[in-house]
């Protein structure tokens, strides 16, 4: 019981920053129509410098404060250099833009700093002992971290101008554009927004998942399949999506023989859209009408 | 060809807290032109969306000629001699004028069971001039080798009226055809929607241009926050005080023609009162709102425009 | 019969001599290219014979995405899985059921073909962009599942996959297999732009440009995309066996992502909607293989030869903003654009 308590939970952590690559992909599919395929990369952006700079012995809190600047600029980057300037393009040209930033982030990584996973220590050492379970106090760091997050973005987008600026793309772009709101400027807006909740997942994870340059599509795809389990059009569905998919994998982890545990994630992925689509999915079909 | 039988029954549609369509009952089954009117948001295009599958009903039915059409694929409705056109103009943009004709006559074609697949390859030719044909009927015969991206609006418009033609529908639904159009394309049009109803396919328009629908339709439905309010012979429902009030009043207190967010309409339709004397003319167009309003009250049609629908069809044909 | 009306006939049949040759010359050109590769990439550098045959099995995979992604506008990123599925089966029919080669390979492309149609039946029920996302899942669960089982050889593989000898001819070096994989290749072609040709490309391309309109033309919008689904499938299969008695030994890269990443980059690069781009893309990424690999050297050992991944991603971007419809498609345009202009020269010489 203490084992399976155990694995739940630090399935939780983890699942936490799925939900905020999850909950990236699923707001930028919102406003933009787009999969972004670079998501999982601003992950491993954040991750990566923050264990490049805190392994250089700058402070902390410094180090993750600069990787989620970085990561944002990078999110920004993306939207300015890639989508932005494909006036006219289609979601499938725009999908496949993402696609080659993905790879050119990934890439420029491996050319600047190879290929070697950094280690970097947990923010607090130490465990949570409770019930028999010792649950090392990382994973708190990234629960509360996540709960921060998804409760910010939930309050921008309604409680501000801009979230619900952001909505209003979501729904109609024609119509929000005759109401004076910019679709680009939205676009750029949410992929900055989506590569600071990667950034800060990324910085979350970096103890207790080793970065190197090419976590990133793991990860994304992890995010992919919670925004999917959740429904793509639905933030507070991808975040909980993240969670069950954390879970799934610290039962697989801890139950099943290793290799296996991505294996459950990508059958999970496949078998929901392959299963559940109109449950899940129907609303964006329909809002595509 | 016998006439189309439309039956709505009690058709529901909510999109989250909002029906866009609420119960709705509507029946028809003489043929020609059915006008669809109401202000925005009453229900309209989610009708049209309903019956060509495009949206999936939260309850009730419609049936064509007693065969459930609800809850069919997009294109087995379209099979069963239901076509449209759409309000945000959906032409297959990378193909020429002849192949966007061509595509619903070759998916006709395929769709026999036993030659299935090749029965487009054998027929190639026939299939190519019936497009020709059709597309000669909208005035679009001197162009079929354009990229239909190339085409100006009024152009592209007339090519979707001859691909929803293509598939010998029994049943023909128009999404606001005439906006955005100018004067005298607007008129050919009109023209040929009526020439459409009269060589025996039911049309079902929608429409937001008031004069065009009361001259062009046999029959006009109201509908208002997706029920219906009011429905009979056009003199019959511009005579309806409901209907007065609650949407010709409201709407003619500005200008029928305006089509409320469309600026190239509403640019159009100024230009046309200004150097127009015959539009000036027309009740709907008149300067006065009063004026027109007790015109219109009078249900009576001026003669010319009486002229042109009963007469203008046939001439063209 | 007026000097008018035979001048008017003549006038026909050279139209219709010139739409013909129009049609066929690309064919011509392509066919001399194909044969020149052999003269050209033994003699210069940079260039080996074995990259040749790579090319070619990259642009029979990266062919299907052609009608798919190009025409009926959805995006694959599981095409490795069907390059892997034909490998496999090649591989391992012959190795360890002793199977001639030409079963093999079609059983393979069979099953892929099966695989592909099964999924879709599931996966179309949909519109958006999702396929891009189930296929991914497909590709790394059959990676995984392919490194774990005992009949794929887990991690090592299936090793000793034989060479071909198609009509009683070993084909022992790269410069004879080039000739069967560019024979392969050419076939592909003429297959994929008939379709593309067809009332069928018609049809895929009415699904992709407005579907909405598609479906109500009584397009069946789910058989459509089904078809070319397994039309892309079946080609990685072909490629996927062609590649297994190349190299002569399959393992679980066969089905990476990398892989199916590299064959959409091929597409787009090269032009996704036409059969030249697969041509032309394969050509294209697997000279900035070679550069890299030259100019390079230590830096691809130092990160695993991932480095030119780069190269690829930066080639990817800057076709897709500034040349939307790929190399080939702009030179197309470009092409078209000429003739038209001495046309027009010509019309007005006459005059």
């Amino acid at each position: 019981m203490a084992e399976l308590l155990q694995h739940v939970l630090t399935g939780l952590g983890t699942g936490a920053s799925y939900a905020l690559v999850g909950l990236g992909i699923a707001l930028i599919v919102q406003v933009t129509g787009v999969i972004n395929f670079a998501q999982g990369d601003f992950v491993m952006l954040g991750a990566l410098s923050f264990a490049l700079l805190a392994g250089a012995g700058v402070h902390p809190v410094l180090a993750a404060a600069i990787s989620v600047a970085g990561a944002m600029a990078v999110g920004a980057l993306v939207n300015l250099a890639v989508i932005a300037p494909a006036r006219g393009a289609d979601h499938t040209r725009l999908i496949i833009l993402t696609i080659g930033a993905s790879i050119v982030i990934q890439g420029t990584a491996l050319v600047a700093v190879g290929t070697k996973a950094r280690f970097t220590p947990d923010f607090t050492p130490g465990e949570l002992r409770l019930a028999g379970v010792n649950l090392p106090l990382q994973y708190l760091w990234i629960g509360g971290a996540a709960a921060v997050m998804v409760t910010g973005v939930w309050l921008l987008l309604t409680r501000t101008l801009l979230g619900r600026a952001m909505r209003a793309v979501a729904m109609d772009p024609a119509a929000s554009r005759l109401v004076g709101i910019s679709p680009r400027r939205m676009s750029f807006a949410v992929f900055t927004l989506a590569a600071l909740l990667g950034g800060i997942g990324g910085v979350m994870l970096a103890p207790i998942q080793a970065p190197d340059p090419q976590i990133g599509l793991a990860l994304g795809l992890k995010g992919f399949t919670a925004a999917v389990v959740g429904g793509l059009d639905n933030p507070a569905g991808a975040v909980a999506g993240g969670l069950l998919i954390g879970v799934l994998e610290g039962l697989a982890a801890g139950y099943l023989p290793s290799g296996y545990k991505d294996a459950i994630v990508y059958g999970l992925l496949i078998a929901v859209l392959l299963t559940r689509p109109t449950g899940l999915l129907r609303t964006i079909a329909v809002a595509r009408v | 060809m016998t006439e189309a039988r439309l039956e709505i029954i009690d058709l529901t549609v909510r999109f989250g807290g909002v029906r866009a369509v609420d119960g709705l009952s509507l029946s028809h089954s003489q043929g020609g032109v059915l006008g669809l009117i109401g202000p925005n948001g009453a229900g309209k295009t989610t009708v049209l969306n309903v019956l060509s599958g495009a949206a999936p009903p939260t309850s009730g039915e419609a049936r064509l000629n007693g065969r459930r059409i609800t809850g069919l694929r997009a294109d087995r409705i379209a099979r069963a001699g239901v076509a449209r056109t759409f309000q945000n103009l959906q032409t297959f943009h990378s193909l020429s004028v002849l192949h966007n004709v061509l595509v619903p006559l070759e998916a006709r074609a395929a769709a026999k069971p036993v030659v299935g697949l090749f029965a487009p390859l054998l027929r190639g030719g026939q299939l190519r001039q019936r497009a020709a044909d059709l597309l000669g009927r909208v005035g679009m015969a001197d162009q079929l080798d354009t990229p239909v991206a190339s085409l100006p609006y009024g152009a592209r418009r007339r090519v979707e009226v001859a691909r929803a033609l293509a598939a010998d529908p029994r049943l023909v639904m128009l999404d606001e055809p005439l906006a955005g159009l100018s004067r005298a394309e607007s008129d050919d049009l009109a023209r040929l929607i009526r020439s459409v109803a009269d060589s025996g396919v039911t049309v079902l328009l929608v429409e937001h241009d008031m004069v065009a629908v009361m001259r062009i339709s046999d029959r006009v439905a109201v509908l208002e926050q997706g029920q219906l309010l009011a429905d009979g012979t056009p003199a019959e429902v511009q005579a309806d005080e409901r209907v007065r009030s609650a949407y010709l009043g409201d709407e003619l207190d500005y200008d029928p023609l305006l089509h409320k967010g469309d600026k190239r309409a509403e640019a159009a339709a100024r230009q046309r009162v200004a150097t127009d004397p015959d539009a000036a003319a027309d009740p709907g167009l008149a300067a006065d709102p009063d004026v027109a309003a007790d015109q219109e009250a009078a249900a009576d049609r001026p003669p010319q425009t009486t002229d042109r629908r009963r007469r203008e069809p046939r001439a063209q044909q | 019969m007026t000097a008018d009306t035979m001048r008017h006939e003549g006038r026909v049949r050279a139209d219709r001599l010139r739409a013909t040759a129009r049609l066929l010359l690309p064919y011509a050109v392509f066919l001399a290219i194909l044969l020149l590769v052999p003269a050209v990439f033994t003699r210069v550098p940079l260039y080996t014979m074995g990259n040749g045959v790579y090319m070619a099995i990259l642009a029979i995979a990266a062919l299907g995405l052609v009608p798919l992604t190009g025409f009926a506008g959805q995006i694959s990123l599981g095409q490795a899985a069907f390059f892997g599925t034909g490998a496999y089966f090649s591989a391992i029919l012959t190795v360890k059921s002793g199977l001639p080669a030409t079963p093999a390979a079609i059983l393979g492309m069979a099953t892929a073909g099966a695989a592909a149609y099964l999924f879709g039946r599931y996966l179309f029920r949909v519109s958006g962009h999702y396929l891009a996302l189930a296929t991914l899942g497909l590709g790394l669960v059959l990676t995984i599942v392919a490194s774990q089982l005992e009949i794929t050889g887990g991690t090592a593989g299936v090793v000793g996959v034989p060479s071909l000898a198609p009509f009683g001819v070993e084909l022992f070096d790269d410069v004879s297999y080039y000739y069967l994989v560019a024979a392969v290749l050419l076939v592909a072609v003429v297959v994929v732009d008939g379709l593309v040709r067809s009332w069928l490309g018609r049809s895929l391309t009415a699904v992709g440009d407005a579907p909405h309109a598609a479906a109500s033309s009584g397009i069946d919008i789910a058989a459509r995309k089904r078809l070319a689904f397994v039309v892309a499938a079946v080609l990685a299969a072909a490629a996927g066996s062609l590649y297994a008695h190349w190299a002569a030994y399959v393992d679980h890269h066969t089905m990476d992502l990398l892989l199916s990443l590299q064959l959409l980059i091929i597409a787009t690069v090269g032009g996704i909607r036409t059969v030249w781009g697969p041509v032309v893309g394969a050509f294209v990424v697997v000279t900035l293989l070679q550069v890299s690999q030259e100019l390079f050297p230590e830096l691809s050992e130092r990160v695993g030869g991932q480095a030119e991944i780069v190269l690829y991603g930066l080639a990817l971007i800057l076709v897709l903003l500034f040349l939307p419809k790929g190399l080939a498609g702009w030179a197309s345009d470009v092409i078209q654009r000429l003739t038209r202009a001495r046309a027009g020269a010509d019309e007005g010489g006459a005059r």
